[in-house]
């Protein structure tokens, strides 16, 4: 390459990558009096619950939202359950009326009843520390905890397991406390606090999915319900329930049978814009989602569409019209009136984003040093092929919605920089040898890299099919890091052959002693 | 190291992986793997209290010591603590209640802590500092539940990312090599995993897969370089009378030395990024070191080996097809031998 061609191409090299890495690392206010925050690709990116808050306080990102990782842990009682602290409050308050009433008045004797009552309603679980109570009438016997109430229990966990599994997020999860409470943990980076308590409180309804339909008049309490005859079940009329998205939001798409879509159709037959059918689905007693039609519906799938949904929303809807549909009978609901949340901390600590990119940027200067040291000016082609690879990786994990910065990505990204910096080495290496035995310059890098190509193409080729494969497959981390890997792997194979190979032919145009710019040498061979 | 006592040692590496990956399976499918850190298995007691105890008397330090002080004089001692703010269970905002979480190991004794908790609550009754708080402390015990279809989807994508690697490795080296490639690739794997069930180093619930995917990922980039290398010695026209036994263990040998770097490279930047990161993200990384100190040994010792025999037999087959090739019958022979 002419020096002119070289110095062309490195100047808008630079410039571009100047610009992507300042896109990438740019933090600072700006605006009338410093209103507005500059956000980077990092800032503007998901994260990992599990990951603290690394950002500067008041430093908001893009979405308005401070990003402080953690999540929301809800917990949810099922009927017939109450807290300690419920228990302890309602009866405090229910003695405090009877001290302060007069023992002559004729209310004593009722608040003194009262009282008697509330606590023979109530049986402490488990018996040495009491961290629930549990209704005599709906859950006990005989100072037992009935088996139906258990299996009740168990059959509505179940359910809850299955909706918040559906969601396929990564750290979400369900525990069971005092074996009769039950716990959701949802991280904070999907959703809006708004879909995320939608999210949680539709989790609350368990028990059987049913359908019914009424005109504009009717509600989901007076709709005519489906009846099943006998040896029916609901799936006999829906199969499944998937949330989707697409350009005009996110909906529920609710698969029927044959038989269902007969049914449907039957429905909606004399439905018009004068008098629409509303359609109801039900999980319990309570519609989960109302479908008002306006027109004769002949498919086989319904699309629902709701100005409150977004990914997070419908997902939570369709993953509890679907546990519902495929989970056993459970007659047991949990009170989403008495639904307890808190806010948790990032598991991780709150200072592991910023940590991380140190340990990064750690590395990628040690090795930019390493590089620089043992082959001076090519160190230059190396830089150019690092810096490009890291700012394009940051670049991507932001554009690609699915995408967030986790630990896994973190270390996707490292063993991505690793084999750039590997198959760097290993054609700077081979062009050495080539020069060792007297070529040019020129030559030396042509051979080299000729020589090297169908390794290094064939490594990342693998690692690449590897990677996307698990990612079609596998779920949360595994699927996020097998992605970001597979992109790592393919743009260290861009980076390694075709941009650090041009910048190196461009920067060495202006060295007088190439072999001496790459620190390079021949091999001395004596004559005798 | 002649023949004999390498096959010695490949039986004792290969009795010393079946060992492993069977203890393994048997430990996973008993206790699973040790998900410690995610406190699935644990006690916590919460101590609510109004937020006017931080804001206006700033007493939740006095409240912390009354709790932290009944847990000494009962013997227990928490694993974590964290002030989380209570929300509202209809706009997610903050209500003017928060709680002080402290998180107990499973194994802690039920009993004392209770006794612990009761002793909370008589020492906020008695304390008039507390009293317009609402302080309450509760003890709950936490079983947590498994998501399955994550491990089981998980265990199949790396096992169809290795069989799509295998029939790669298979167009572009062939299939000796490919196979024991994909021996390789499976077994550390498996090992990986089997790892982490025996020695039970807490681990996040969804790591252990990830490691045995960063064990594949680097089973398959040894096993390239080995195959590349292998590749240009049978190509090398000084080797074209030298036996491929000979080739492939002297190619083994060779290939050592770069796969040490690759591995060293992988290891540093797990290491770095591991020690550098908080003690939770710490927790996550370092422990994939062994996905790739499993991959280096496996390449070292079991590859090279599982492909002589593999190699021979093909070599076999093929000079096999070769004679047929070469073969016109006995009487178009006679013939020739006639004619000449």
């Amino acid at each position: 390459m002419g020096k002119i061609k070289s110095a062309i191409a490195l100047v808008l090299t630079t410039v571009l990558l100047a610009g992507l890495c300042f896109m990438c690392t740019a933090v600072f206010p700006h605006g009338t009096e410093n209103i507005s925050m500059f956000n980077n690709f990092v800032a503007m990116t998901e994260k990992d619950p599990k990951l603290g808050n690394a950002l500067p306080e008041g430093y908001t990102a893009s979405d308005g939202r401070t990003y402080i990782g953690g999540g929301y842990t809800a917990v949810y009682y099922p009927e017939g359950v109450i807290s300690a602290r419920e228990y302890t409050e309602t009866l405090a308050g229910k003695k405090d009326a009877l001290e302060n009433t007069d023992p002559s008045d004729k209310s004593y004797e009722d608040r003194q009843k009262d009282v008697e009552d509330y606590e023979a309603g109530y049986m402490a679980y488990p018996e040495g520390n009491a961290s629930v109570y549990l209704e005599i009438e709906k859950a006990c016997e005989d100072g037992e905890v009935t088996e139906k109430f258990q299996a009740d229990f168990e059959g509505a966990v179940a359910q809850l397991r299955a909706r918040v599994e559906e969601l396929h997020l990564s750290g979400a999860a369900v525990s069971v406390r005092d074996n009769f409470t039950a716990q959701v943990f949802v991280p904070s980076y999907k959703g809006t606090p708004n879909t995320l308590v939608y999210a949680l409180t539709t989790f609350a309804r368990t028990g059987d999915f049913s359908i019914g339909y009424g005109d504009s008049n009717s509600t989901a309490d007076t709709a005519t319900k489906l009846e099943l005859a006998e040896g029916e079940s609901i799936r006999d009329y829906v199969k499944s329930a998937r949330a989707n998205s697409n350009v005009n939001g996110s909906y529920v798409d609710i698969r029927l049978t044959g038989k269902g879509k007969n049914l449907i159709s039957g429905w909606t037959t004399g439905a018009s814009s004068d008098s629409a059918v509303t359609i109801y689905f039900y999980v319990g007693d309570e519609a989960i989602v109302n479908l008002s039609v306006d027109s004769h519906i002949t498919e086989r799938s319904l699309t629902v569409y709701s100005a409150s949904y977004d990914e997070l929303a419908a997902s939570a809807v369709a993953a509890t019209i679907d546990s519902a549909l495929k989970a056993g009978k459970t007659e047991m609901t949990f009170s989403s009136d008495s639904v307890e949340i808190v806010r948790e901390g990032a598991a991780f600590g709150d200072l592991t984003l910023i940590l991380l990119c140190a340990g990064v940027g750690a590395l990628l200067l040690a090795e930019l040093i390493f590089f620089f040291v043992k082959f001076r000016g090519v160190g230059l082609a190396n830089l150019y092929a690092m810096l490009t690879y890291v700012s394009m990786m940051i670049l991507l994990v932001w554009a690609i919605p699915f995408l967030h910065i986790g630990v896994e990505t973190f270390l996707a990204v490292g063993l991505g920089g690793a084999l750039l910096a590997v198959s760097n080495y290993v054609t700077y290496e081979s062009a050495k040898k080539e020069y060792a035995l007297g070529k040019t310059m020129t030559s030396s890098v042509k051979a080299g890299y000729k020589r090297c190509f169908f390794g290094i193409f064939d490594v990342h080729i693998a690692l690449a099919l590897i990677a996307f494969i698990t990612y079609f497959i596998a779920l949360t981390e595994l699927a996020s890091f097998a992605f970001t890997f597979g992109l790592a792997v393919v743009l260290s194979g861009l980076c390694s052959l075709a941009v650090s190979r041009f910048h190196w032919a461009a920067f060495m145009s202006f060295a007088k002693d190439k072999g001496k710019f790459c620190n390079f040498k021949r091999v001395e061979e004596d004559d005798e | 190291m002649n023949k004999s006592k390498t096959n010695k040692l490949l039986a004792i590496v290969l009795a010393i992986s079946c060992v492993v990956i069977v203890a393994g399976v048997i430990l996973y499918a008993l206790l699973g793997f040790n998900t410690m850190p995610e406190r699935t298995e644990s006690y916590t007691v919460e101590v609510s209290y109004e937020t006017i105890l931080d804001e206006i008397y700033d007493k939740v330090g006095d409240l912390e010591k009354v709790c932290e002080d009944a847990f000494r004089a009962n013997g227990v001692s928490y694993d974590a603590k964290e002030i989380v703010p209570c929300m509202d269970n209809t706009s997610l905002s903050e209500t003017n209640e928060s709680m002080i979480k402290y998180t107990f190991k499973s194994d802690t004794d039920e009993a004392a802590l209770a006794k612990a908790v009761e002793a909370v609550n008589t020492g906020v009754a008695a304390n008039e500092n507390f009293d317009l708080a609402h302080v309450f402390a509760g003890m709950h015990e936490v079983a947590g539940t498994r998501f399955y279809e994550y491990a089981w989807r998980g265990a199949i994508a790396v096992a169809v990312g290795a069989v799509a690697a295998f029939v790669y490795i298979c167009i572009r080296y062939g299939v000796s090599l490919a196979v024991s490639g994909f021996v390789c690739c499976v077994h550390d794997a498996l090992f990986t995993a089997a790892v982490f069930a025996i020695v039970r180093v807490p681990v996040y619930a969804a790591t252990p897969l990830l490691y045995a995917a960063v064990a594949a990922l680097v089973s398959i980039v040894l096993w390239l370089i080995f195959a590349n290398k292998l590749r240009g010695a049978f190509k090398a026209p000084e080797n074209a009378s030298a036996q491929s036994e000979e080739l492939i263990r002297a190619t083994a040998k060779a290939s050592r030395k770069p796969m040490l770097i690759a591995a060293a490279v992988v290891c540093g930047v797990i290491a770095v990024i591991g020690a550098a990161a908080a003690s939770g993200a710490s927790l996550f990384l370092l422990p994939a070191i062994v996905g790739v100190a499993v991959p280096l040994l496996s390449t070292f010792f079991i590859g090279p080996e599982v492909c002589i025999p593999l190699r021979k037999a093909f070599d076999k087959r093929r000079a096999a097809k070769e004679n047929k090739k070469g073969y016109i019958g006995k009487k178009k022979a006679s013939e020739n031998a006639d004619a000449e």
